[in-house]
């Protein structure tokens, strides 16, 4: 029996089956890519104009002062684009950290940070990690440290969910020490610089600066406050104080207006739902709700079943299959494993971080290797991103603390 | 609101229904991968699309998607986020069973695909498209001696790794027997 090139190039081709192309995807992607280039071209043209307005300006200014022996006064235009440019894509964040080969966890630990395609050292040990769309943010003992890729500076201190471990004790909160939003510069904590006090700060990545140093003096009895989620310029947090049923638990801080305000499962609902990268749970988009606020849906995972990655809703009594919707498009979400990629049989899986709108990365539950797979909301299509690391390392995502 | 007018919409649309298969299978026989197909036909078609009034008729803009599918393919390998991961031993062609066509199939499929992206890339397009030296040329945007020189040493590796009684006829082997 023979073959040739010809013919096996051509059954190889016909057992490829036809693609699956959505023709009202593929005109989105191609039209939000012109809206992007006209963007572009704009805020260049509007550059030119200003750079040859200011040399004018300057030029004339000059001539002016030479003129007259005053200082040139400047005014340089601003350009302003019409639409905001789209917001950058994220690097993908985590750490494979060595088991300890004797006794229990010592917290924090070292480890190498990876970030996209770089491996970075902390220097020093850390007991988790955030990500922003400037670079990523990890707390030690009681600090919080930036690096965008490059070397960390240190960006806060006396964090207060974290004061136990320094004290040497154990820090339940402290995967919540510090939190970030699914897009944007904003990372947030408490701050307890006297035991006594406790301070609200929120840091810019973007602009290297504090942008709130708010005292807090609701979060300064009881066990404090924690920090549910940045949406948008909004910090959700929570208070433990020992006060009434009536009274409020949740806030919402306004970074903008500097404003706070009470936050109900409904408003907390409806501002998730008005920005991108989030799920919601329900029978319908109208319905859908976020999980783990306070709302009938407590927790939201994604289990391996056949070759699909089925969204699966823990309630009080029960867990069972859910529809979930992205807040982007509307869109219910449907997921396939990446072909090939068999995981142990009902393995779970948790998103840990939004790449951009249209991408997430997912870690599964405690106990199966630890291998990270990104999805694409638009075709759901997944892949494995980046195998487990060996037996003796445990890998450490956004937003999950060290074991122990 | 759309950019695109209406009417472009509809001419795009029509190539998508009508040439996507074609360009799919051939996407496929490039990268070897399925998914990496469908990444790399969307991504082709999307550029047609913004590039859609410079194409103007179908016959151009499926020549366009299939210049992308193969200059994309390249590009990701170089760049290294390309996800396909080669063989690193390549099958030994003597541990199948070489009296099975569907075998024999398999065998050199394996082998096509552990070649680099170029070389399998100007292969496709001799081999499978059955385009002339010089059409592949203009279609990887290189000069006909490369063509030439990137086809003859992927032939000259499948010709190492295949037997010479696997039942697989490569090219020079066709054109004496016929």
């Amino acid at each position: 029996m023979t073959t040739t090139l010809r013919e096996m190039l051509a059954r190889q081709a016909s057992e490829a089956g036809p693609p699956s192309l959505d023709i009202d995807e593929l005109v989105g992607l191609g039209e939000s890519r012109l809206r992007r280039r006209r963007i572009v071209t704009a805020a260049g043209s509007a550059a030119v104009v200003a750079v040859v307005v200011v040399t004018l300006v300057l030029g004339a200014a000059l001539h002016g002062a030479i003129k007259r022996g005053d200082a040139p006064p400047v005014n340089r235009p601003s350009p302003s684009p019409t639409e905001p440019p789209a917001p950058p894509v994220r690097q993908l964040l985590y750490s494979d950290v060595p088991v300890p080969t004797t006794g229990t966890w010592p917290l924090p630990r070292k480890g190498t940070i990876h970030f996209g395609e770089r491996a970075i050292e902390s220097g020093n040990a850390f007991v988790h990690l955030d990500v922003t769309d400037d670079g990523f943010v990890y707390t030690t003992k009681d600090e919080a440290w930036f690096s965008d890729g490059d070397n960390p500076r240190q960006i806060g201190s006396r964090i207060c969910a974290l004061r136990a471990l320094r004290d040497g004790g154990i820090a339940h909160m402290a995967d919540a020490a510090v939190i970030t939003g699914t897009a944007g510069s904003l990372v947030a904590w408490f701050e307890c610089a006297d035991p006594k006090s406790t301070t609200l700060i929120v840091y810019d990545t973007g602009s290297g600066r504090e942008v709130v140093r708010q005292p807090m003096p609701l979060c300064d009895t009881g066990f404090g406050c924690n920090l549910d989620a940045i949406i948008g310029e909004h910090i959700y947090f929570t208070s433990t104080r020992d006060t009434e049923a009536s009274s409020p638990r949740q806030f919402s801080y306004d970074v903008t207006t500097g404003r706070q305000i009470p936050a109900t499962t409904s408003s907390f609902a409806d501002d998730v739902r008005s920005n991108p990268r989030r799920l919601v749970v329900g029978s319908t988009w109208a319905t859908a709700t976020p999980a783990g606020s306070g709302g009938k849906v407590e927790s939201l995972v994604f289990r391996a079943v056949g070759t699909r990655l089925t969204a699966f809703a823990g309630e009080a009594n029960g867990e069972s299959p859910a529809t979930v919707f992205d807040t982007a498009t509307h869109r219910a979400v449907q997921l396939r494993l990446p072909p090939g990629y068999h995981p142990p049989k009902g393995s779970s899986y948790s998103i840990f971080e939004w790449l951009d709108d249209n991408t997430f990365a997912l870690m599964p539950e405690l106990n199966e290797p630890a291998d990270i797979i990104t999805c694409r909301l638009s075709d759901g299509r997944c892949r494995l991103a980046v195998k487990a690391g060996p037996d003796h390392v445990v890998r450490i995502m956004p937003a999950t603390g060290l074991p122990g | 609101m759309a950019i695109r007018r209406q009417e472009d919409i509809s001419d795009f649309s029509e190539l998508v229904a009508a040439r996507s298969g074609a360009l799919f299978r051939t996407a496929f026989v490039v990268v070897g991968d399925h998914q990496l197909a469908q990444d790399l036909l969307q991504e082709a078609l999307v550029k047609a699309y913004v590039a859609w009034p410079r194409l103007r008729d179908t016959t151009k803009a499926e020549a366009y998607v299939r210049r992308t599918i193969v200059t994309t393919a390249i590009s990701w390998r170089r760049r290294r986020s390309f996800h396909e991961h080669p063989v690193a031993l390549v099958p030994d062609a003597r541990n199948a069973d070489q009296t099975e066509r569907l075998a024999t199939h398999d065998v050199l499929w394996e082998q096509v695909r552990s070649l680099p992206t170029r070389q399998r890339a100007a292969l496709v397009l001799r081999y499978y498209e059955d385009l002339s030296e010089a059409e592949t040329a203009s279609l990887l945007g290189c000069s006909v001696g490369t063509v030439k020189s990137q086809v003859s040493a992927a032939l000259g590796r499948l010709r190492k790794q295949v037997r010479p009684d696997s039942g697989v006829l490569l090219p020079d082997d066709e054109a004496v027997t016929r």
